[in-house]
């Protein structure tokens, strides 16, 4: 892509350290550390919605987490709007945060049980002088409207809405700071698919129209597929593979990627797949395999594959972290 | 239906709340066969868990069933007594939770769980169970089962403790299990394998199923014949090939509509507005009526009677749709 990119991540490194016995301390064992991020790199244009799609583990909310600068890396760097979010001064702090928004899985424990949805929304705005004082209220109004919420919302408390009420007043929230960026972790996992469907698409009018850069973290791939012209798949604290959404999905080149859409169940009884399912589970991102991280399960495992697999470049603005990846995709 | 394994018939559920009965479940009719995968889905609140629940009466204590009955192998269940159920319960009908770390005991090996049920049912032989115990954990497919066996569940993967969830479950050759959202808490490749693992089973031992689940995918990919429940009752009921290629409820519509196949541009949602009523505050009438783009005013007012479709089943609906929809 020719634009610059509004945020680009470049080989991001995390590790969280285990808690270690005191003997072993002394002992002079290893630190142990789990892997949540190892040289993960990818970059979103604006108004793009990026999916960041894996099981439970792979590091995807930890990444969501160093996005929005709740979660320092170890290593690496975050640029947005090309500007290194580590290095920022307070007051640019204070503008990232405008900028760079969440939306949460569950509303009901990110809103304030006590505060009327109204003030919650009102909160956020007031801070950051988004309006004049005297423009709050309405501002809350326009917010509410937007999210497809009635005006009387306002006056309620969280536990007297129902689950997909709380997502919108959560989005209206992000929203009511005009942010350029939506980081949203799970955001309509919790939901029945009726009101996913709808908080789905809510989520993609609202990129439309406010020209919102989506980052959309989600183990769902059906949700991925619906909402996001790129993914990233990541596995173990790595990212596998990085594409737009419809040929990754056509014609996937890293073997976890092929494994996962496989495992998806198909509401068609029509396609019940005879394949064997990936045998196995992750393992540990305590002690990740050396090499390609999904060496261990991947039917097509050779020895080559016990040494770090190469990012395979691949027409189309795809890559692939696999030996093989060329392979599969021409 | 003759010759069914379990056949449920004008089931009503209520929750008792302050003297009063709120209704959770209403006349609920269904049979399953012997060997047959039955699927129940709908969204949370629909009464689906509470119907398997009352089948086996693990209903929470304020929670009772008000009309109907239920019969497996021709033993009344509905309102037999304690000492009635407890040799049913494992040997007859087994069960598995949605929650596997939550139905297993924190604190006991998970080879003395497996074992547990095969002694309280006298089937444990002169070794206590030790031997029965190793040959379930290995036909659910858990790997070194005499390690596992001595393992704690917090010891244990997601998928492991599912494993062994069912391997208790199976431990006594039930006729019937009953599964609530069993692989809802897992991930996708687990789920595939868990999935895999029940419709296994279930042909080598001839067993019945009933799969609780608010995913269609899982129900395409599991069962024989599926119900859709809405609002406490069930809407349609059909073999799995018809609800997915002619649905008559627009509520099963409304379902299928709500399931992403693809990119918005290509395969845009259209998702009903609103929400599932309160049942405490349930319209008269089909409660899908304020929801539903093809209701007139009969809607509003009376549940409609059940009409059957051809090939088996039927569905509660005044308007269905014309068949060849989607």
């Amino acid at each position: 892509m020719a634009e610059t990119p509004l945020l680009s991540v470049q080989a991001l490194y995390k590790y969280f350290p285990l808690r270690r016995p005191l003997m072993a301390a002394l002992a002079g064992q290893a630190q142990r550390r789990v892997q949540a991020a190892h040289n993960v790199g990818f970059t979103i244009a604006p108004r793009e919605s990026f999916g960041l799609v894996g099981e439970s583990g792979c590091g995807k909310t930890t990444l969501g987490r160093m996005v929005l600068g709740l979660l320092p890396p170890d290593d690496g760097v975050i640029l947005f709007d090309g500007q290194d979010i580590a290095r920022l001064d307070a007051a640019g702090k204070r503008a990232l945060r405008r900028q760079v928004q969440m939306v949460f899985q569950d509303p009901y424990s990110s809103l304030n049980p006590r505060m009327r949805i109204g003030a919650a929304i009102a909160e956020p705005i007031r801070l950051h002088g988004v309006v004049p004082s005297g423009e709050v209220a309405e501002e809350v109004a326009r917010l509410l409207q937007r999210v497809g919420l009635p005006a009387s919302a306002g006056a309620r408390y969280p536990s007297e809405l129902s689950g997909g009420q709380r997502q919108r007043v959560g989005i209206a929230r992000a929203l009511s700071l005009r942010p350029r960026l939506l980081v949203a972790d799970e955001a309509v996992s919790g939901l029945d698919v009726s009101v996913r469907a709808q908080v789905l698409n809510l989520l993609a009018d609202l990129r439309r129209d406010l020209g919102l850069a989506l980052m959309f973290i989600s183990h769902d791939l059906g949700v991925i597929e619906y909402l996001c012209e790129t993914v990233g798949v990541m596995y173990l604290g790595t990212m596998v593979e990085n594409g737009p959404t419809a040929a990754v999905f056509a014609h996937p080149a890293h073997p976890y990627t092929r494994a996962l859409l496989a495992a998806v169940p198909r509401a068609d009884p029509s396609a019940v797949s005879s394949e064997a399912p990936l045998a196995g589970e992750p393992p540990s991102a305590v002690d990740p395999p050396s090499g390609c991280p999904f060496r261990t399960r991947c039917p097509e495992a050779r020895s080559i594959c016990e040494t770090p697999p190469p990012r395979v470049t691949l027409p189309g603005r795809r890559w692939a972290a696999c030996h093989f990846a060329a392979d599969h995709v021409q | 239906m003759s010759g069914a394994l379990l056949q449920v018939q004008g089931l009503g559920i209520g929750l008792t709340r302050r003297g009063a009965t709120v209704p959770l479940v209403e006349d609920v009719s269904f049979a399953v066969r012997q060997g047959e995968a039955y699927g129940i889905v709908g969204e949370s609140g629909c009464g689906k868990s509470t119907t398997i629940r009352a089948v086996i009466r693990l209903l929470a204590a304020r929670v009772r069933i008000t009309a109907g009955t239920v019969a497996f192998e021709g033993n009344q269940l509905a309102q037999a007594s304690e000492a009635t159920l407890r040799p049913i319960r494992g040997a007859g009908i087994g069960m598995v939770f949605q929650d596997p770390l939550t139905a297993l005991n924190p604190v006991i090996t998970v080879g003395q769980q497996v074992a547990e049920g095969l002694r309280t049912h006298g089937k444990g032989g002169r070794d206590g169970g030790r031997e029965r115990t190793q040959e379930v954990m290995r036909l659910v497919g858990l790997p070194d089962p005499q390690r596992i066996a001595a393992a704690y569940p917090h010891e244990l993967s997601g998928g492991q403790r599912q494993r062994t969830a069912i391997a208790i479950a199976l431990a006594c050759s039930p006729r019937l299990l009953l599964a609530d959202e069993p692989t809802t808490a897992l991930d996708v490749t687990i789920q595939a394998q868990i999935l895999r693992l029940l419709s296994d089973l279930r042909k080598r031992l001839g067993m019945a199923l009933i799969l609780v689940t608010h995913d269609l995918g899982v129900v395409a990919q599991t069962c024989d014949r599926v119900a859709v429940m809405y609002a406490g009752r069930i809407v349609e009921e059909a073999p799995i090939a018809r609800i997915f290629k002619a649905p008559a409820h627009p509520y099963t519509v409304a379902l299928l509509d709500s399931i992403p196949r693809g990119s918005r541009a290509a395969h845009p949602l259209h998702p009903i507005a609103g929400m599932p009523p309160d049942p405490a505050q349930k319209p008269p009438g089909c409660p899908f009526a304020p929801r539903c783009p093809r209701r007139s005013t009969v809607c509003e007012t009376t549940f409609p009677s059940w009409t059957r479709h051809s090939g088996g089943g039927g569905f509660a609906c005044y308007h269905p749709m014309e068949a060849g929809h989607g």
